[in-house]
């Protein structure tokens, strides 16, 4: 009886020293953890600051009269001009640069790859809208040239309108014409390269660059 | 997924997503912001051709004059002509003159008249062949594009070997409508 009671005692004295050393070990730890914490400090701005990115936008509609790009030119003759007319918009919130002009074409002839023989455009730009009534176009503001006449084989790669800032709008005529050349038929045959008969699907592309990046200090 | 297990694996994983962002902020920076407006149109040229049903007109050995033929002269381009060059070229024996002819009615085939007036476009002979004349006249040549004409080919003398005529029908740039300007 007496060893059972020594046995007891014994396992009641291993586990006091079991629990202490846990409570010494979490003691030991809350502190240390005091300690590495230390004391911090923050601000910050008590209300939310805002900050939005701008965008650049440009658009292009058929002006008022016109029916723009979107109707085909048909039936050319040497030396006929056609004169479209288009409304370009600068929409976006940031400033635009650097207008340029492509025109690339989805079956190409002659029309488009001949700098002799081949389609020419030149763009110009009215101060205020072009009046279009009646096979006739005119400006009542000022003429600007924006692109002397030019061979779209060299309008593959973008050519500059406007060269830095971009205006707000500008009003386009776009006059398009095949130069006047001569061919002879014989028979209902046609000379070799020759721009009789042809067809181009034209894409005509308007771009501007955003404004050069800014860096402010306030 | 399969999952990454290796150091080496998890470092060449880090490096590939590394490189990926540092090339797509870098097409970023250099591409900067741009608009654009884009659209398309269709353009086509015309052509301007006229051709004959026959280019070859035999007349057969004979001892009056040969009987008449006739052809067909049409506009196969899509502009309208200003006027039409005709060309021939005799080869043959024959004292008579060949001549092409246009009526401003209508040709009887058979009796060989003409409900009109009838006007020479083209004559020669042999002697004065090859034979070159532009034409200009109304009813001379097929003005619009699908239009048609029917003119009269003859020689007005026995023929002692056969007569050919060799036509040709040639249009050029001056012979086509006046460039225009349009604005639309």
């Amino acid at each position: 009886m007496s060893r059972h009671t020594a046995h007891n005692e014994s396992t009641r004295r291993s586990r006091r020293l079991a629990v202490g050393a846990a409570f010494a070990g979490l003691g030991l730890a809350i502190t240390g953890i005091g300690v590495y914490a230390g004391l911090t400090a923050t601000a910050s701005n008590t209300s939310a600051q805002t900050v939005s990115s701008g965008n650049i936008s440009l658009t292009m509609a058929a002006s008022t009269g016109s029916v723009g790009f979107g109707q085909s030119i048909t039936n050319l003759a040497p030396g006929d001009v056609v004169n479209r007319f288009v409304t370009l918009t600068n929409g976006g919130s940031l400033a635009a640069k650097d207008l340029t002009l492509a025109v690339s074409d989805a079956t190409p002839t002659l029309l488009s790859t001949s700098g002799t023989k081949g389609l020419k455009v030149a763009v110009d730009s009215c101060s205020i809208a072009w009046v279009v009534a009646a096979n006739s176009g005119t400006c009542a503001g000022t003429t600007t040239n924006l692109l002397a006449s030019t061979f779209l084989s060299s309008l593959s790669s973008a050519a500059t309108l406007v060269s830095g800032t971009v205006g707000a709008s500008y009003n386009v005529r776009m006059s398009l014409t095949l130069p006047d050349q001569n061919e002879t038929t014989s028979n209902g045959t046609l000379p070799g390269t020759t721009i009789q008969g042809l067809s181009a699907a034209l894409t005509w592309t308007f771009s501007e660059s955003q404004r050069d990046a800014t860096t402010t200090n306030n | 997924m399969r999952q990454l297990k290796t150091p080496v694996r998890r470092a060449a994983a880090t490096a590939v997503v590394l490189l990926t962002m540092s090339a797509l902020n870098a097409h970023l920076a250099y591409a900067g912001g741009a608009g654009s407006a884009a659209q398309t149109q269709t353009i086509t040229s015309g052509s301007w051709k006229v051709t004959s049903s026959s280019t070859i007109i035999t007349f057969p050995t004979s001892l009056s004059p040969s009987t008449p033929q006739y052809i067909t002269v049409s506009n196969t381009g899509t502009l309208s002509l200003l006027g039409t060059t005709y060309s021939i070229i005799i080869a043959g024996v024959s004292t008579g003159t060949a001549a092409i002819k246009a009526c401003s009615g209508t040709w009887n085939e058979t009796a060989h008249t003409c409900s009109g007036s009838t006007s020479t476009i083209i004559s020669g002979t042999t002697a004065t062949s090859p034979v070159t004349s532009s034409t200009t006249t109304s009813g001379q040549y097929p003005a619009n594009p699908t239009n048609t004409i029917r003119l009269q080919v003859s020689n007005s003398a026995a023929v002692v070997v056969a007569l050919v005529v060799t036509l040709t029908l040639s249009v050029s740039r001056t012979q086509v409508r006046a460039a225009t300007t349009t604005n639309d």
